[in-house]
């Protein structure tokens, strides 16, 4: 089950992010709650993964960060999406889309 | 931006993702108490759940930032982290790398003293030797004096031309006689060399014959530092020598060929005779002169005076760079260039074997970090950070073990041969061509055994999907080294052989209970002829007379060290022919002495005196040579003979028409040396022609060696005037004459033997690594009721499966390389090959024993380790 998710996450772990961030902006420890929740559960982000992606987008350019405070009082960074992430974001949702639509064609006419 | 703001910002950026992350971490934990867990477990759930916070951080940090400096230092500390973490390795390898360049180091400076800078003088390749070239195209050694003054006068190219002649002086006075090489020079020849006099002048032009320079050396011993010494009046062959001056220390002249640095200098004494060649010429460029246009120059000059008068009709001029004809032997150093690089070569691909082995322990550690985003270029640079620290520690102390080894060298070269006696005399030094050849080394050796393993490293996910692979490029490294170590043990096996072939020469004579000396008489009473005659009758009489020697004989040149003038002969009649020979002078009863066989004819007696019919032996070669089938007793030979008296008015020349009827016939004997054919030799009898010196052989009842004290005073009760040199045994001479080939010998044996380790190293590690890898396979072989020595035999089966290759290609390559030497340094005089073949079967049969027996020794310590090993643990790993 594991390695399933591993699997799917290497392929989406960018697009669900910018995801998440692009409601408003989170710090990291949100997000992943914030997948968890939308997810039911299904994905639980190991931090391994989370930060270095995290890195990653705001290199590329598409995540932007600051830090402010938290609803706890305590300082944390906040990562945005910029537009840059934004148009990156809805392009991977409908190639996405699209691909989703591709594969349950395919998975019906099997039937 | 400057590094350090670079780094400030750096820093700050590490602190901020230390907050995000521990932030992270605190919410989680929060989390956790939230929902009923202790603090202390949610911190540890927390914590657990979060993986390493380390790793973490590295992950984060790879993200394609922190190009540069910071990101340099931190692939050192990690470097560093790493080598302290595997200790064993990393001794290993750094002590591998170290020998292989440390012996480098060594050799690489010992031949740049020796061979490739051998002269200490400023520029010293602008000095050329100028030999004349007759009209056969033979290269002289020497020209007369009338030449040497027309190239010196016309010549533009050269900045200045001397000449020299080398010669042993008699000296005497403030304390015993002694015989001391020395060197006749035109008074331009120490400026030439940019030496100055440390005390006193040079020579100048009006000084004539009669001053004399010192060596530093023979001031010390014989002087004491007097430094009053200037203006006193000394012996010289005879005649009253006005020191002018003392040579500075270390004062550098090439030695004569018996290794003797010149001790006493003297003025050139000119002989206006343009037949009589007995000076050899030095120049020195002029700068921006090419040495073709000056030898173009010379040249000229040479075919203009051969109209000013009849001889010599040259046919040009050869012009050889000094340090060239100062050392011979340059096929050696090769040889040991080749031997040492092979060794580097071979400490090269065991580290490259050494660091696949540990890349392959490393798989996961760098799969997970190439997995986790860590991307392929950093990861090639962090593991090529880690070679360039490892070939760093090794090239220190590959530095510090040359440093080490050069001293030692130095005392163990050996130092009466001309190739080593500048290493013995001034020791080798570290310097700047050679640091630049150790950084050149190390620079290779990382490029060479650090590509392969970050190129293999760098493809993470192979090593993911597969847990055993085989890898043709360990089994190539392998086979490689075993190639190079074969065929340098190979080498050092003909050179041995070669060596032991010569020690069983047939010199042709007994060499065993022979006791030599020499004496080198001068001043008024051996002016003369007669003179000479009588002391060396007078010396064997005594000689023969002492208590323990047996027989005592005369010769002029002592067999095996030397051989006296060659000269030519004419045999006169209908057809006249003509030929040559050594000519040597000698006392009745030597070949009876030297065990020699006579094969016709008799030896000389007393009765062959002065007024008596001159008379003369030949040796079996002459014979054969010249009378080939024919009885030569009772021929007649006819020669010119050059006399040179000395007298207290000076020395004068003379041609004495020679005739003499050949008596006796005696076997050959080696005269030049253990590995030089036996050359056509004519013998004279000292009472006709006495010579300038004369040697002596006794035939001792016991122990030569211990005779010399005796031999000693005897000849200083008889003439204490009279110096006596050299009083060693002819087993002593013979040792000595392959001292430099023997100290070559070690060298190459000790690189031979460190090859072999190096390659068993290597096979080890590769062997111990594949087990390791089969350790569960050989767990549940165990289980199943595999025998131990059947997991041994299995694990040596694999351990063959990589030596026969390298086998293979050992023994062909050594056939190639040794076919190729023997015709590179054919007629090389010190490391030709002698009495053995460059394929000789059992070289390459012994060298192979040897190596495949460290192998398989090195193989088998892996094995057994694997076959005890209990099959439960075995199973339980991984």
């Amino acid at each position: 089950m594991v390695d399933d998710r591993i699997e799917l996450l290497k392929g989406t772990l960018d697009m669900l992010i910018l995801k998440a961030v692009a409601m408003q902006p989170m710090h990291g420890y949100a997000i992943a709650l914030r997948l968890g929740q939308l997810s039911r559960d299904f994905f639980q982000l190991q931090q391994g993964t989370l930060y270095p992606a995290l890195h990653r987008l705001e290199d590329r350019g598409l995540l932007r960060s600051k830090w402010y405070e938290s609803e706890t009082g305590r300082e944390a960074k906040f990562y945005a999406l910029t537009r840059k992430g934004r148009r990156h974001l809805e392009a991977e949702m409908y190639n996405w889309q699209r691909m989703i639509k591709a594969v349950a064609l395919v998975l019906r006419a099997a039937d | 931006m400057r590094w350090h703001e670079r780094l400030f910002r750096r820093k700050r950026a590490e602190r901020r993702l230390a907050a995000e992350l521990e932030f992270h971490l605190d919410r989680k934990t929060a989390e956790l108490i939230a929902a009923g867990i202790e603090q202390e477990e949610a911190r540890r759930r927390a914590s657990i759940e979060f993986g390493s916070l380390d790793r973490c951080q590295e992950e984060c940090r790879d993200r394609g930032r922190g190009h540069g400096l910071e990101s340099w230092l931190q692939d050192l500390r990690y470097g560093l982290r790493q080598m302290r973490r595997a200790t064993g390795f990393t001794a290993v390898a750094i002590l591998t790398l170290a020998l292989g360049i440390g012996a480098n180091i060594a050799i690489f400076s010992l031949l740049d003293t020796v061979l490739w800078h051998p002269l200490p003088y400023a520029r010293a390749g602008q000095l050329f030797r100028l030999y004349p070239v007759d009209k056969t195209g033979r290269a002289m050694e020497s020209t007369s004096y009338p030449m040497y003054q027309s190239w010196r006068q016309v010549s533009h190219t050269f900045r200045s031309i001397a000449a020299y002649k080398e010669d042993d002086f008699n000296l005497a006075g403030n304390g015993p006689a002694i015989s001391a090489a020395g060197l006749r020079a035109t008074a331009n020849l120490l400026p030439l060399l940019g030496v100055q006099p440390l005390l006193g002048r040079n020579f100048s032009p009006d000084d004539g014959s009669q001053v004399v320079l010192l060596s530093y050396g023979l001031w010390r011993q014989r002087f004491a530092y007097d430094r009053k010494i200037v203006g006193k009046t000394l012996l010289i062959n005879g005649q009253a020598h006005t020191v002018i001056g003392v040579l500075p220390p270390r004062t550098y002249f090439p030695p004569n060929r018996w290794g003797n640095p010149p001790r006493i200098w003297l003025p050139v004494v000119p002989n206006p005779s343009r037949n009589w060649n007995y000076l050899r010429v030095l120049g020195r460029l002029a700068p921006g002169v090419s040495s073709r246009q000056a030898a173009a120059e010379i040249k000229a000059i040479a075919a203009q005076s051969r109209h000013m008068e009849s001889p010599p009709p040259l046919s040009g001029v050869k012009l050889q760079p000094l340090e060239k004809t100062a050392v011979g032997g340059r096929g050696a150093g090769w040889a040991l260039f080749g031997a040492v690089t092979f060794v580097l070569l071979i400490a090269c691909a065991n580290l490259a074997n050494l660091l696949l082995v540990r890349g392959a322990a490393r798989e996961r550690e760098l799969a997970i970090r190439g997995v986790l985003g860590a991307s392929r270029r950093r990861l090639a640079r962090q593991l090529l950070t880690e070679n360039l620290l490892l070939a760093l520690g090794g090239g220190l102390l590959g530095l510090a073990l040359a440093a080490g080894m050069l001293p030692m060298l130095a005392r163990m070269a050996p130092p009466h041969t001309p190739f080593f006696a500048r290493v013995h005399d001034y020791g080798v030094h570290l310097n700047f061509a050679t640091l630049i050849f150790g950084i050149a080394a190390t620079l290779v050796s990382v490029v060479l055994f650090g590509l392969a393993p970050a190129w293999k490293s760098a493809q993470p996910e192979q090593h993911l999907r597969s847990g055993i692979h085989t890898d043709p490029l360990r089994g190539l490294l392998v086979a490689g080294e075993f190639a190079l170590a074969l065929i340098l043990l190979a080498g050092a096996g003909l050179m041995l052989r070669s060596l032991r072939a010569l020690e069983s020469v047939q010199v042709g004579f007994r060499t065993d209970h022979l006791l030599t000396l020499q004496i080198n008489p001068a001043g008024k009473a051996y002016g003369a002829p007669a003179g000479r005659a009588e002391i060396y009758a007078r010396a064997l009489r005594r000689l023969r007379a002492l208590p323990g020697v047996r027989q005592a004989a005369a010769i002029s040149a002592i067999p095996l060290t030397r051989n006296d003038v060659n000269n030519d002969f004419e045999i006169p009649g209908a057809h006249p022919r003509r030929g040559d020979a050594d000519y040597n002078v000698i006392g009745s009863g030597l070949f009876h002495t030297l065990g020699v066989p006579m094969l016709r004819g008799r030896e000389f007696t007393p009765a062959d005196g002065a007024i008596a019919p001159k008379v003369c032996m030949i040796n079996q070669t002459l014979s054969q040579k010249y009378w080939p089938g024919e009885n030569p007793l009772g021929r007649r030979v006819e020669a010119i003979r050059i006399e040179r008296q000395t007298t207290a008015q000076g020395t004068t020349i003379q041609f004495r028409q020679m005739k003499f009827e050949i008596v006796g016939i005696v076997g050959d004997m080696r005269q030049l040396g253990l590995d030089a054919p036996p050359r056509s030799e004519l013998y004279l009898p000292y009472r006709q022609y006495p010579s300038r010196g004369m040697g002596f052989l006794l035939r001792t009842a016991g122990a030569p060696a211990g005779m010399a004290a005796a031999v000693r005073n005897a000849m200083a009760e008889i003439a204490p005037e009279v110096p006596v040199t050299d009083i060693v045994s002819m087993r002593a001479v013979m040792a000595g004459e392959s001292a430099g080939r023997d100290f070559l010998l070690q060298l190459l044996g000790a690189f031979g033997l460190l090859a072999a380790a190096l390659a068993a190293i290597g096979i080890y590690g590769t062997a111990a690594y594949a087990l390791g890898r089969r350790t569960h396979e050989i767990g549940i072989r165990r289980a199943l009721g595999a025998e131990r020595n059947e997991i041994t035999g299995m694990a040596m089966k694999q351990a063959g499966k990589l030596i026969l290759p390298g086998l293979a290609a050992g023994l062909a390559g050594s056939l190639a390389l040794m076919r190729l030497l023997s015709h590179l340094i054919h007629g090389n005089f010190q490391f030709r090959l002698y009495g053995v073949g460059p394929n000789d079967p059992i070289t390459l049969a012994s060298s192979t024993v040897v190596l495949v027996s460290a192998a398989l020794l090195a193989a088998y310590l892996p094995a057994r380790r694997a076959a005890k090993a209990d099959p439960w643990t075995a199973l339980r790993y991984e």
